[in-house]
């Protein structure tokens, strides 16, 4: 075996750690192998003094999974240990938050009831829109229909044609407004829709 | 001797032999092996070992148009000697302290 082949091995079984890592280690021996060599060694007794590949490999293997923590040498499981990235909240912070809870809660309560209450401002705009608007349709119908139909006082045609032009009016008015809560309408379902989705998304990322 | 003890031992070496001067990994195990036995594959985790927690630094030259990489002791590595030579002098106690207490028995 020689230098490239005793590397392209070494290479193959330890392809289960990471390519920098791998890197490494073969320019470590590459560089193990040519000291040799200048020592005086042929290629054959250099790579024989490195020792069975497969012990080699094996100790590499063995010794790559213990490096991810090298502040906590003897960590009992070091395979657990490894993937844990998120960092643990110490004793400190926890009190702080546990004595700050009247100030905190009550601000965080405060904001949230100020949310609310907007959030339900907007529903009620959007509800009185459509309240008025059918409220106007309604009445004006139904009073231009009355101006004729009641006689409650001996008034003139001039007084009854009066009133159902303006009861007409009205009725014009509420249709007109009709678009305008359904436009309405519809911006808050979006704004509704546009709120929440930033707030899961807010919440997922 | 006990692995465990034995790496710990091994570090202090590697640690040792670049106080005099940087070197590179074959020449560490050529100074360290007459005290120890060491070889490539266990010279180079704890190399890596001692890196990572900022014992040594490692830097390349060229050598014989080649690139060799070399290792160099820091502030943290001397100290850590230093450490395990305090600790040592109170173990080196405790062993004539038992030497002392168990040659008595025999005799």
């Amino acid at each position: 075996m020689n230098r490239l082949e005793f590397i392209n091995l070494l290479g193959e079984k330890l392809a289960l750690l990471p390519p920098d890592e791998v890197a490494k280690i073969l320019d470590y021996y590459v560089e193990s192998i040519d000291d040799r060599m200048e020592d005086g060694m042929t290629e054959a007794e250099a790579i024989a003094s490195l020792g069975p590949l497969d012990e080699l490999a094996a100790k590499l293997l063995s010794e790559q999974v213990q490096l991810p923590v090298p502040q906590a040498p003897n960590t009992s499981a070091p395979d657990t240990a490894a993937p844990r990235t998120k960092k643990r909240i110490g004793a400190g912070p926890i009190l702080l938050l546990v004595l700050g809870s009247p100030i905190w809660l009550s601000i965080l309560l405060a904001v949230f009831s100020v949310a609310l209450s907007l959030y339900l401002l907007a529903w009620t705009l959007v509800a009185v829109l459509w309240i008025v608007s059918f409220a106007l349709i309604v009445s004006g119908i139904g009073g231009a229909v009355l101006s004729f139909i009641a006689a409650v006082t001996p008034d003139t045609l001039a007084v009854r044609i009066l009133a159902c032009g303006v009861c007409l009016f009205c009725a014009g008015l509420g249709t007109l407004l009709l678009p305008a809560s359904l436009a309405a309408t519809r911006g808050f379902i979006r704004l509704h829709r546009w709120t929440f989705r930033r707030l899961r998304h807010h919440k997922e990322g | 001797m006990d692995t465990q003890l034995k790496r710990g031992i091994l570090e202090i070496c590697v640690l040792s032999s670049l106080l005099s001067a940087d070197s590179y990994g074959y020449q560490i195990i050529k100074d360290v092996s007459p005290y120890m036995t060491i070889s490539e594959s266990t010279l180079y985790p704890i190399l890596r070992r001692l890196e990572s927690s900022g014992c040594l630094s490692t830097y390349t030259k060229e050598h014989n148009s080649r690139l060799r990489k070399y290792y160099s002791i820091t502030p943290v590595g001397i100290e850590k000697i230093a450490e395990f030579l305090t600790e040592w002098q109170s173990i080196m106690e405790l062993y004539s302290y038992i030497k002392g207490e168990y040659e008595r028995e025999q005799t």
